[in-house]
């Protein structure tokens, strides 16, 4: 098989930002937080936004392949995979964040549920500790999830290649045969994978969202926080999904199946979930405005026409104005609409996060405790790096294992 | 030890041989289908349709949610602690343990049993690569010496078919 020099260079570019990255995080935990712009009042900076976020982007696979697969969506076919892998790129550079975001990263391990010498266990009843069960149990149930369909393809790999190749792929797939059994055990798995990934993936954004919800910070304490990050997690997933399938249409050749009928699919989506996204927003500021509460009112005005409105405006035209116009005319809901629309709301929902956390942490109540945040280089590389993991990652995974589930397109042209 | 199969270019072929080799008498257990997709509009691709994967999921998924009850019970009774003043054993926290630990039961014991119910892992059996260039393999290990005739003219006779033997 021919490798182009382009992947090798897109590697190595991307390798190395990543690898600057890895210098950034270590200098940090070499120098303490002081090289941050985290601190009194605003301790959650962009390492909270990155991890929201990218957790977020997380809900672009395994949930929407969960659900096309239950309503038996043939046109998910050649999606389906796109999207899974997606969702475990996402989910472990989110999982990274919490550590990153440690003065003593090697300490991380404190939060697993077991107890100390003195038999103190970690705080059940934190969310902080929900978030490890829920973030840990969606990343097993989506390796598997991605996993599972693999396994027919990496037989059809391991009976075309040799050598070292033949052995690797073999391992993969754990003897698979394709006995009428086997399809049958592998679709009642993947049904039943489906059924119970759904409700995870649902309860991983709530609990996120519990992280702030939970706190008495203005603005912050509203029930409608679960349901809102949810439905803005699936909305930056869908854009995600949208930004992968171009890039793989073009670079890999795969006109023939990622077609123009499937972006347009998903841009309705995108189009409707802009829609309840401006829906969410519109009740969290409408009810803020409405009980007019000083607190609440004074990170309300910074975000509205103070000195995070420039960035507020901006995530309201990504998100809402821009998918509106594209996704909803149908002239220009094409592959470069849905494209530019994601890319985006991309922009947007990573701004989403940073406008919840950062204006509610440096106006808490009372101005003697009032703040600011100002990122600092080693925040803004190892936040930006995350996008070149991502992408280096992505790369990698589609060189070594067939991007499009080759058994799903085939049964689907069968029937 | 001898196994006759052979290779059908399309589904319908398949079903001919797969109805020939009915037709002689032998069972649906008795006969090898390995496709490169699965085929449940033909009958013979529908054989052990049977399983009790959902009940086993469901039963995976109880064992989580007392494994978490369990968890929660000793983590936070062992060493009481008051947090925000809420009860040591709290219900309401602690659902959301037993809810994320009951889907992990439930999706671990799925694949538990997807790998042992499709024997995945098993020492290799009657297999052919050229099924991967989606050829239909349909065949019979070990038939009975006064069959072995029959058997090769009925996987034979389908138009397209090619019969392989391993053994002697």
């Amino acid at each position: 098989m021919h490798t182009s020099w382009r992947f090798y260079l897109l590697v190595a570019v991307f390798g190395g930002i990543v690898a600057t990255a890895l210098v950034a995080w270590m200098s940090q935990a070499y120098f303490g937080f002081g090289i941050t712009g985290i601190r009194w009042p605003v301790y959650w900076g962009f390492y909270v936004t990155s991890f929201v976020f990218w957790i977020g982007i997380s809900h672009a696979g395994t949930l929407i392949s969960a659900i096309l697969r239950l309503v038996n969506a043939g046109w998910r076919r050649p999606v389906t995979r796109c999207a899974e892998v997606i969702t475990v790129f996402a989910l472990m550079i989110g999982a990274m964040f919490p550590i990153i975001h440690l003065g003593r990263p090697w300490l991380a391990f404190w939060l697993f549920p077991y107890p100390n010498e003195r038999m103190i266990w970690p705080n059940l009843r934190s969310p902080l500790v929900w978030d490890f069960f829920a973030i840990n149990t969606y990343l097993t149930g989506s390796l598997l999830f991605l996993f599972l369909p693999m396994i027919p393809d990496f037989a059809v790999v391991r009976d075309k290649s040799t050598g070292v190749r033949r052995r690797f792929y073999g391992l993969l797939a754990l003897g698979w045969r394709g006995t009428p059994t086997q399809w049958h055990r592998l679709e009642t798995a993947m049904q039943i994978m489906a059924v119970a990934i759904i409700p995870v993936a649902v309860s991983v954004h709530t609990i996120v969202s519990f992280d702030f919800s939970m706190a008495p910070v203005p603005m912050w304490q509203t029930t409608i926080f679960g349901p809102y990050f949810v439905a803005g997690a699936i909305f930056s997933g869908i854009a995600a999904l949208l930004i992968a399938m171009a890039a793989l249409r073009r670079f890999l050749h795969l006109e023939d199946y990622l077609r123009p009928v499937h972006f347009e699919n998903l841009g309705k989506l995108l189009l409707v979930m802009a829609l309840l996204w401006g829906y969410f927003v519109f009740n969290e500021r409408l009810v803020t405005y409405y009980g007019n509460q000083p607190s609440e009112m004074t990170v309300f005005w910074q975000t509205q026409r103070e000195s995070f409105a420039p960035l507020y405006w901006t995530m309201v035209v990504c998100n809402f104005v821009l998918p509106l116009v594209l996704m909803g005319i149908r002239r220009l809901r094409t592959i470069t609409g849905c494209v530019i629309a994601s890319l985006g709301v991309i922009v947007g929902m990573w701004l989403e996060r940073f406008l919840i956390i950062v204006p509610a942490l440096g106006h808490k109540y009372l101005p003697y405790s009032f703040g600011t945040y100002r990122p600092q280089p080693v925040e803004i590389i190892i936040a930006g790096a995350t996008f070149a993991a991502i992408t280096l990652f992505y790369v990698l995974f589609a060189k070594v294992v067939p991007i499009i589930s080759m058994w799903e397109l085939k049964a689907g042209d069968h029937s | 030890m001898k196994t006759l199969y052979a290779l059908y270019p399309d589904a319908p072929a398949a079903q001919q041989a797969f109805n020939r080799l009915r037709a002689i008498g032998l069972t649906p257990n008795e006969i090898t289908v390995v496709s490169a997709q699965p085929m449940h509009e033909y009958e013979f691709g529908q054989n052990h349709t049977h399983t009790w994967m959902w009940r086993l999921a469901a039963c995976g998924g109880l064992l989580g949610m007392a494994a978490a009850l369990a968890l929660a019970s000793v983590a936070e009774t062992s060493w009481p602690i008051n947090t925000g003043g809420l009860p040591i054993f709290a219900w309401w926290p602690n659902l959301i343990i037993m809810f994320e630990l009951t889907m992990l039961g439930a999706i671990v014991t799925t694949v538990v049993t997807l790998i042992v119910s499709a024997e995945l892992g098993r020492r290799p059996a009657l297999y052919d690569p050229e099924v991967s260039d989606g050829k239909i393999l349909i065949g019979v290990e070990n038939p009975r010496a006064d069959s072995v005739r029959e058997v090769e003219a009925a996987l034979s006779a389908p138009s397209g078919a090619r019969m392989k033997t391993i053994g002697s």
